[in-house]
């Protein structure tokens, strides 16, 4: 009987994959008390995220397509379900994070936000499963608008997330703008709205269509803070507390950086708008890399110093589309699980000791030593140093490019690593030997738990690097998958 | 025990010793017995090693495989194994000394001292059991690392910034000149193991094996060549132990390996279509040889004219290595062995002075051999040495180094090389003469009481090793032969 | 080539029409210092992105969503223009970004 079950709720995972996150949101805004909405909250995540692994397993290691027509136009691809995955595990990981601090903000937010959290998990999850290009875009807005609520009701100790949400609901605005007019404009050259249609689709108008693909990337790229349309970001983020970091720089930005790999997989596989879709891709690659390093190099605080980083990584992961091969997809979905690893390591450590600016790092791992540990980790994962998912990420990255003849790609690479060498450097020296300033901050006793996470993620960022087989495997399969379901 | 056994304890008994000797602190005593005992450890197995290399014994040890056809793989080979043994050989009278230098200097935080010296141990001796190139780069990686923190030790103004130059020219020239070299070897050859007729023989053309050197050579900022040399100088910020592990044990030493391991299993034959790029670093290295030494002369703070006196010799391994002859590899493979053994003995002597006598300065010097006549013996025959003076080590590998030279068709490089030995005699020569020629001091030491034996023995002993070369040459050049005429026995 | 495939027709002049307002509309809402005026212009953009959907042909579900997403931006929007003048005291971004940086100062300092 349950065998019965498990095979029901298999067949209709896509959409529990959306609908969990959306009935937990649900069940804690009317559960009462902030502890009991959280451990529903933990509950709806870590089944969402139970589902989602599952699913992927199954489809991306045994390829099988265990899909059943549900009569909601649910549409499954390689990467879509990759990424889906890796968005439910890391809001599984973000909602248990964040239980320390839920009454950071005050007591009516408590619930809200991570309800926020798991509404906009499940707008990027309905992004990444959708065929229509019109349900696209109302799931990122979903989700973005998600984010942009999160990151105003935490505005309560701090004020400048308020001026960081309204930045975003600008910006985001506006590229949600673009990115609706380039749908139009997409769908009347393409000559329809399917998504798997472009690259099989006879483009009759290529310039419309290419106009029309390169404004719904930039759309996408102000949400998953590309550079230079990351004014939001370090605003938002910058002195925000963990449910923002987590749940907008962390889970926000994966979500529009997964919907980005997507969609570009597909449009850069349409022989009429590819080369120039390319070439849009790679510049603002480039230029992402190039920007989210220096700024990182640059900043005296903690938590715009992982978002500049983050920005570096998401021009990493444009290149490895640009490439615009499948060594180039399953590049750029080894960066996304490296980003995602990497930002949660880093956001779950320094968060657990209240820690914002560089100063207050300063002694850090005598004061703490675990959530040191998973900084450390992550910081070593950004910086791509060897044996972490980084390093992995950028060698497929390089690997790729050095195939393709794009040595200049690989250049930025390097360029990016060595700016993670001075600031990841700085701050293992800070923590490592310096005096503390300042004394732990952080939640004692039994929320020590919220830790877990960051180190969940830091050993993954170690794990994955040590031997990541299994991984490059799934990431190598989505890629191929790309077309429904045909390998 | 097996090769694989040996192996692994090799690499991880510095690492255990590390976290042995961190975790129990005091008393003392116990935790100089664990830094001394382990070290021996290590000592054994790098000597059962080399036994098994000569026995045409093979052992390789894979801890993970990160990229496909690419593994964190460490393997025995006759390089390898000659360097750990030399290595852990001194290491141990390292140990010894360091636990000597700990007491008699109260030195601040002696447990987290030793413990990163034990590890910049392990770092040295997986440079040179590395497989493949990747393994290389992560143990390279791995002991600038743990290297770091000696730079560091003192904590003070002038030790941050000096450590994280140190760190930064290590990690920046590795990401940014090695790695790339490393990924363009993986395209072009779809692997990377080291292997004896070099990995790019036969697939590289001449302008992509003259970039490939030079971004590996230049990669390789552990060789200390210029401009990659500055974090050198700034490790003299370190305590005298840490001096020691840098500049004479680990991570200098790891720089020459790491050279010749890429000139003799990447490139091999490839050396010659190379030919071009390795003429002109050889001018770099030898130039650079005369410079270091002037440079040296000018020094007298002797921890600094130290500093630049070992990266005047440790350029001429580069220099053997690039003259891709056996007879240059020959030489550089003695270079390291020689300048091991005397840097160790110049750098311990140095550091007993400074822990009895609290001098550190040149022109205190003078006399002193005449009170601490074992110590300065030991510096005097590693001065003798490091100057290339027979019958002493670095006497043979510098002829070894004229003779490849010689046999290039480069002159000039044997002329480079002997100015820097002349050089060399000149900011070492009186300064050994003059301990003993000049007169006693006079003035009170910081320990009246003198030299224990844990500060002299281990000097003395690491002197008496630079003769080892004497009867060794011959028997070492049959046992590294395998690796460069892969056809021969 | 919307001219070319139809000549008649007064698509192209809606078309241009509608991209000049989400032109005008997102430089509004990046230029503009008032927060409430850069608002509006996300309004504007947004209308100029439906207009243009719906001369570009999409279907109706399309425009749907577009109205939608719109209204639920402007009304977070005026929310948060209502908290930034309680927080603040103000809706200009100038103020509200150089109120930002002495934050920032005082943070680093404390």
């Amino acid at each position: 009987m349950n065998g019965a079950y498990l095979e029901l709720a298999r067949a209709h995972a896509p959409l529990l994959m959306i609908v969990t996150p959306l009935v937990g949101a649900a069940l804690m805004l009317i559960s009462g008390p902030a502890r009991m909405s959280w451990l529903i909250a933990c509950a709806a995540a870590v089944f969402g995220a139970v589902i989602a692994v599952d699913f992927a397993t199954v489809l991306l290691m045994q390829l099988t397509h265990p899909v059943a027509e549900v009569g909601v136009a649910l549409f499954v691809d390689g990467i879509g379900v990759f990424a889906a995955a890796l968005v439910a595990v890391v809001l599984a990981l973000a909602i248990v994070a964040v239980g320390a601090t839920l009454k950071e903000s005050g007591a009516s937010p408590a619930p809200l936000s991570p309800a926020l959290m798991l509404a906009g998990a499940a707008g990027w999850t309905g992004a990444l499963m959708t065929r229509d290009l019109i349900a696209l875009f109302a799931s990122v807005e979903a989700g973005w608008l998600a984010a942009v609520g999160l990151t105003a009701v935490n505005a309560v100790r701090d004020r400048t997330p308020l001026n960081g949400a309204f930045r975003m609901l600008t910006l985001g605005g506006a590229g949600s703008a673009l990115m609706l007019l380039g749908i139009g404009m997409l769908g009347r050259a393409a000559g329809g709205f399917e998504i798997d249609a472009l690259p099989l689709a006879q483009i009759r108008m290529p310039n419309l269509a290419g106009a029309g693909a390169a404004l719904i990337v930039l759309g996408l790229c102000v949400k998953a803070g590309v550079a230079p349309l990351h004014a939001w970001s370090p605003v938002a983020i910058g002195r925000g507390g963990a449910m923002i970091a987590l749940g907008v720089g962390t889970l926000g930005v994966l979500g529009a950086l997964s919907v980005l790999t997507r969609f570009a997989a597909y449009a850069i596989t349409a022989p009429e708008i590819g080369a120039g879709f390319s070439v849009a891709l790679a510049g603002l690659g480039a230029l992402s890399v190039v920007v989210g390093a220096v700024q990182a190099v640059g900043s005296r605080n903690l938590l715009r110093l992982s978002v500049y980083a983050g920005v570096s990584q998401a021009g990493c992961v444009l290149l490895s589309l640009a490439l615009g091969s499948p060594a180039g997809f399953a590049a750029a979905l080894m960066q996304l699980v490296a980003f995602a690893a990497a930002s949660l390591a880093f956001y779950g450590g320094a968060l657990a000791g209240r820690v914002h600016s560089l100063d207050m790092l300063n002694g850090y791992a005598t004061r703490a030593p675990l959530a040191s540990g998973a900084i450390t980790a992550g910081a070593l994962s950004l910086m791509g140093a060897p044996l972490t998912i980084g390093f992995l990420g950028r060698w497929r990255l390089v690997e790729a490019g050095v195939g393709a003849g794009w040595w200049w790609a690989a250049g930025l690479v390097i360029i990016a690593s060595l700016a993670g060498v001075f600031y990841g450097g700085r701050l293992v020296e800070r923590m490592y030997f310096r005096r503390a300033n300042v004394t732990y901050a952080g939640e004692g006793g039994v929320w020590r738990v919220a830790l877990a996470p960051a180190l969940i993620a830091a050993i993954a960022t170690i794990a994955i690097g040590l031997a990541p087989g299994a991984l490059l495997n799934a990431a190598a399969n989505a890629s191929r998958l790309m077309t429904g379901l045909a390998p | 025990m097996t090769p694989e056994i040996a192996l692994f304890c090799v690499l991880g008994a510095p690492v255990l010793q590390a976290l042995l000797v961190m975790l129990i602190p005091k008393p003392p005593g116990l935790r100089d017995l664990i830094h001394i005992g382990f070290s021996l450890v290590a000592l054994g197995c790098a000597a059962y090693l080399m036994n098994a290399v000569a026995q045409h014994e093979t052992a390789r040890i894979v801890l993970a495989r990160p990229l496909p056809n690419v593994d964190l793989a460490f393997a025995i080979d006759p390089l390898g194994a000659l360097m750990a043994v030399v290595l852990t050989g001194l290491g141990v009278l390292h140990a010894v000394h360091a636990a000597g230098v700990a007491r008699a200097k109260q030195e601040k935080a002696p447990a987290r001292l030793l413990a990163f010296i034990a590890l910049a141990m392990a770092g040295v001796t997986a440079v040179a059991f590395s497989a493949n190139l990747f393994s290389l780069f992560v143990a390279y990686q791995a002991l600038a690392l743990a290297a770091f923190p000696l730079v560091a030790h003192r904590g003070d103004e002038e030790a941050q910034p000096a450590a994280r130059a140190f760190l930064a020219t290590l990690l920046a020239s590795s990401i940014g000149l090695f790695l790339p070299a490393m990924i363009w070897t993986y395209s072009i050859a779809g692997a990377l193991d080291f292997q004896a007729g070099g990995v790019l023989a036969g697939r590289v053309d001449p302008l992509t094996a003259n970039v490939l050197l030079a971004l590996y050579v230049m990669g390789i900022a552990m060789a200390a060549i210029p401009p990659m040399h500055s974090w050198l100088p700034a490790s003299s910020n370190g305590p005298f132990p840490a001096l020691v592990a840098i500049q004479a044990l680990a991570v200098l030493p790891a720089g020459g390996i790491g050279v010749l391991k890429v000139a003799t299993f990447v490139f091999g034959p490839a050396m010659r279509d190379a030919a071009i790029a390795a003429q002109v670093l050889i001018v770099l290295v030898g130039v650079g040889m005369i410079v270091a030494a002037l440079i040296a002369l000018s020094k007298q703070d002797i921890r600094e004219r130290l500093a630049y006196s070992v990266m005047a010799q440790s350029l001429a391994v580069v220099m053997g290595a690039l003259l891709a002859l056996p007879a240059g590899l020959f030489a550089a493979a003695l270079q390291i062995v020689a300048l091991a053994c005397a840097a160790a003995t110049l750098l311990m002597a140095a550091g007993t002075t400074m822990a009895i006598t609290g001098r550190s300065k040149v022109a205190d010097y003078v006399g002193l051999g005449r009170v601490m006549p074992w110590t300065f013996a030991g510096f005097a025959i590693a001065s003798a040495s490091m100057i290339g003076m027979p019958p002493f080590a670095g006497a043979w590998a510098k002829l070894w180094l004229i003779t490849a030279a010689a046999g290039s068709g480069l002159v000039w490089a044997a002329v480079l090389a002997s100015i820097a030995a002349i050089l060399t005699f000149t900011h070492l020569g009186p300064l050994a003469a003059n301990a003993f020629a000049g007169r006693a001091p006079t003035d009170a030491f910081k320990r009246p009481d003198g030299a224990s034996i844990l500060l002299a023995a281990p000097v003395i002993l690491a002197a008496a090793a630079t003769l080892s070369l004497l009867v060794l040459a011959d028997p070492l050049a049959v046992f590294l032969s395998p690796i460069w005429t892969p056809e021969g026995p | 080539m919307i001219a070319a495939a139809a000549p008649l027709s007064l698509d192209p002049a809606l078309a241009a029409f509608a991209c000049a307002l989400v032109v005008i509309g997102v430089a509004s809402a990046l230029v503009l210092t008032n927060a409430v005026k850069r608002l509006a212009g996300l309004v504007i953009a947004g209308i100029g992105a439906l207009a243009a959907l719906a001369v570009l042909g999409a279907p109706a579900g399309a425009l749907t969503a577009g109205v939608a997403v719109l209204f639920a931006q402007v009304a977070l929007g005026a929310a948060i223009v209502v908290r930034l003048q309680e927080s603040y005291g103000s809706v200009a971004s100038s103020e509200i970004d150089g109120a930002d940086l002495e934050d920032d100062a005082r943070g680093s300092a404390s």
